[in-house]
């Protein structure tokens, strides 16, 4: 059994104590483990991870994580305007071990092309982030999380409109982590990919449930996280509308 | 033709001229780029601006302007931020009532009648009319600005890129804003003697913008809007000089050119981009 | 001993005020909402060298100011577009090439310097009939505009984003604020100046909306704000002989600053 990297008890985070926008988070998560976070859109996957980052602007409760935390956000969050290559990208992970009066050298540099060898994108490291596709930026942002080299790793819809081809090479490199010992935590709002995850954390608001996809993936759950949105049941092909719950 | 080029600077106004626009340009050229990055031009424009009052203090009591220029800065800075902390009022509406007022309270000084009749200089600036000390002080605090944005260049970079991701890559986004307004605030304090009030903010964008559109990378754009920022300075006080423009209003024409200069080399060469 | 309204010029300061109060409401209370204070600043510095050519060439100078600030509003998108530059900095870019160009042309080629003061800052005294029926034309325009528009412009400022694609959005309701913006800076241009038309479009919408709860209240005390301000800086500037726009700069300032600390301290607003 690995050591637990991340920590969490009686979480309550959002933009203020009166909006709480996700309440009543408790879970922990052991080296090697993949959790996916299954929510609706606006459910408070995000608000979790910024809290996990320290970034909430409230937030109460207990978070502990180990060896340092990384983050992959939406390719749709970052600038496209902004003058950097994808290597330079890649050389942001090494920022925070770097102090700032030492330039960046070799070390670095080789660090950051490895990062971007293992998400295939060697050839592209002198291209302009802005002028790659929507499935080379995550890459690349993943591979600045690689280079970043820390042992947990956030993950915000890694897969959300990405092509085929990044989609199987994403895949791979969080097969990859697991198997090195670092935690994952890819939040997702796709059932059938929450499915291969080694644990589900449902959350709407509040943590609708924890545990092994079996034990999380049940209809109840899904019926509390969706409301009444259509739900794809994970033991078969059946679609259902399930009546929403008001939860105030 | 070494005489038509070495002519503008062959007496002592010129040459400390010349050492200020050095000056003026290397550090306004990087700190423009950021200002772009940041999306700060109308801070830019409006921390000149909102010093006026401040400046025609100074030159009514006789004190060194770049003194009544750093008050004036400190105190736009801080009415700017007061007035932004008021709820459903915007950062940009909060600029544009403290700069206004600010600005209609430094032309009513300038205005009276006991002020002396400066009030062009202060609002179009004069590189030809500076002393030594006033070069000595400009270099003194572009340097710090220059020291500034090396020393917080990873920095300013992620939390512009990304700032979700920025503090996972050990960088506390809030503290940017404040250090590059900290930053810009000085510049202005060196450049309000050169080009004056009103015309700073284009020796503040114009470089930064102009190499924006010429390289797409940050460590090239850098520099080049400092040799852009250098350029304009100098061809400017040759257009002064030759065609007896402002020399303020001329280095300005310059910077700006320098963007359509950069959107034309783009066009041309799409491959430098 | 006459009171100031008694003389003729400062009646026609009067009215022009007037005319420039329900504009300000109109106009005003969208540039607030709709983060347009730096493009509005942009425009009205902008006119300086229209102004500065205009008596030399003979030509109104409402209309060198109109000509100038049609090609800033158009050169803001052209530029914003070409250079793919933020709408500040194609702002800040623009606004300071019109200045520079307007001290070349002032103090190099026209040699009438003495005036730019007056052109920046307004003068009590610039206002004549031809001024007056400037600005009632632009209050028809900002009304027609706003009779055409004022929904499509309160539901924009609800949208995110709007803020950034300042001016370089091609619907049609945007390019009427921007145009009605535009027309109603020169219109304001010989009463406060060009560097401080934002203290008679902007600051009285800005001090209302630290109090008014709804658009249509915001745009009332707008009007009457800049009405009040605007007659109490004429006053002000007669009796102390300085230019009305940095006197009612200073006291929109003031008032708003009086205002936000009232609404701290619970003694105004919801």
């Amino acid at each position: 059994m690995n050591a637990v990297l991340v920590s969490v008890r009686e979480l309550e985070a959002g933009y203020s104590r009166d909006s709480a926008a996700i309440r009543g988070v408790a879970f922990e998560v052991a080296g090697g483990e993949s959790v996916a976070v299954l929510g609706p859109n606006g459910g408070g996957k995000t608000t979790l991870f910024r809290a996990l980052l320290g970034e909430a602007p409230h937030q109460s409760g207990e978070v502990r994580v180990e060896g340092g935390i990384a983050y992959v956000p939406q390719t749709e969050r970052s600038r496209l305007d902004f003058p950097v290559s994808a290597l330079d990208v890649a050389l942001m992970g090494t920022y925070a071990s770097l102090p700032w009066h030492r330039r960046i050298g070799k070390a670095e540099r080789d660090r950051a092309r490895e990062a971007l060898r293992r998400v295939g994108l060697s050839a592209e490291e002198g291209t302009t982030f802005g002028s790659l596709s929507g499935g080379q930026r995550q890459r690349v942002l993943i591979a600045r999380a690689l280079a970043r080299d820390a042992r947990v790793v956030l993950l915000d819809e890694p897969l959300s409109g990405v092509d085929a081809v990044s989609a199987r090479l994403v895949g791979q490199v969080l097969d990859e982590l697991r198997a090195e010992g670092r935690a994952l935590l890819v939040s997702t709002h796709d059932v059938a990919e929450a499915r291969g995850a080694d644990k589900v954390l449902c959350i709407h608001r509040d943590q609708i449930a924890f545990g092994t996809p079996a034990e999380a993936l049940t209809a109840g759950a899904l019926a509390k996280t969706y409301g009444s949105e259509l739900v794809l049941l994970p033991d078969g092909s059946e679609a259902i509308v399930v009546q929403h719950h008001s939860h105030e | 033709m070494i005489e038509a080029l070495a002519d503008p600077f062959s007496n002592g106004l010129g040459q400390r001229a010349l050492v200020e626009v050095l000056v003026l340009g290397a550090a306004c050229g990087p700190l423009g780029v950021w200002l772009v990055l940041y999306r700060q031009a109308y801070a830019a424009e409006s921390i000149a601006h909102g010093a006026l009052p401040m400046v025609v203090l100074a030159a009514l009591a006789g004190v060194p302007l770049v003194l009544g220029a750093a008050a004036g800065a400190l105190v736009a800075v801080t009415a700017v931020s007061i007035a932004g902390r008021v709820r459903g009022v915007g950062r940009d509406a909060a600029v544009a009532v403290t700069v206004t007022m600010l600005f209609g309270a430094g032309a009513l000084l300038a205005l009276a009648p006991a002020a002396p009749p400066r009030l062009e200089e202060l609002l179009f600036g004069d590189p030809l009319g500076v002393s030594t000390a006033e070069v000595a002080v400009s270099a003194a605090i572009a340097t710090a600005v220059l020291v500034g944005l090396a020393r917080n260049h990873r920095r300013l970079a992620v939390a512009a890129f990304d700032p979700l991701s920025a503090r996972s890559l050990g960088v506390d986004p809030r503290s940017v804003e404040p250090l590059l307004l900290a930053l810009l605030a000085l510049t202005v304090l060196v450049a309000l003697q050169a080009l004056g009030n009103l015309l700073v903010v284009a020796l503040l964008i114009a470089p930064g913008a102009a190499a924006l559109r010429v390289t797409a990378r940050l460590e090239p754009a850098l520099g080049l809007a400092a040799a852009i920022g250098v350029s304009s300075g100098v061809g400017g006080l040759y257009l002064s000089h030759y065609l007896e423009l402002a020399a303020g209003a001329a280095i300005a024409l310059v910077a700006l050119g320098s963007v359509l200069a950069g959107s034309v080399i783009r066009a041309r060469i799409p491959a430098v981009a | 001993m006459p009171g100031p309204f008694e003389f003729e010029f400062m009646q026609r300061a009067l009215l022009e005020i007037v005319l420039l109060a329900p504009l300000s409401a109109i106009l005003g209370t969208q540039i607030a909402l709709r983060r347009l204070a730096f493009y509005t600043h942009g425009v009205g510095t902008a006119t300086f060298p229209g102004l500065v050519v205009a008596g030399p060439l003979g030509i109104p100078p409402a209309l060198g100011a109109l000509a100038v600030a049609g090609a800033f509003a158009g050169g803001l998108g052209r530029l914003g577009r070409a250079a793919r530059l933020a709408g500040d900095s194609a702002t800040a870019l623009l606004l300071v090439a019109a200045l520079a160009i307007g001290i070349v042309l002032a103090s190099d080629v026209y040699e009438s310097g003495a005036g730019v003061d007056r052109l920046l800052f307004g003068s009590l005294l610039a206002i004549g009939t031809p001024e007056l029926a400037f600005t009632g034309a632009a209050l028809v325009v900002g009304l027609g505009a706003a009779a055409l528009w004022r929904r499509a412009w309160i539901a924009g400022g609800f949208e995110p984003g709007t803020a950034r694609s300042l001016g370089m959005r091609q619907r049609p309701a945007d390019w009427g604020l921007l145009a009605a913006i535009a027309v109603a800076v020169v219109a304001a241009l010989d009463a406060v100046g060009a560097l401080l038309v934002g203290a008679i479009l902007v600051v009285p919408a800005v001090t209302a909306r630290i109090v008014a709860r709804s658009v249509r209240r915001m745009e009332a005390l707008t009007g009457v704000l800049a009405l009040i301000e605007g007659v109490a800086a004429l006053w002000i500037a007669y009796e102390v002989d300085a230019p009305p726009g940095a006197v009612m700069a200073v006291l929109g300032g003031a008032v708003f600053f009086t205002a936000a600390v009232a609404r701290r301290l619970g003694l105004v607003g919801a």
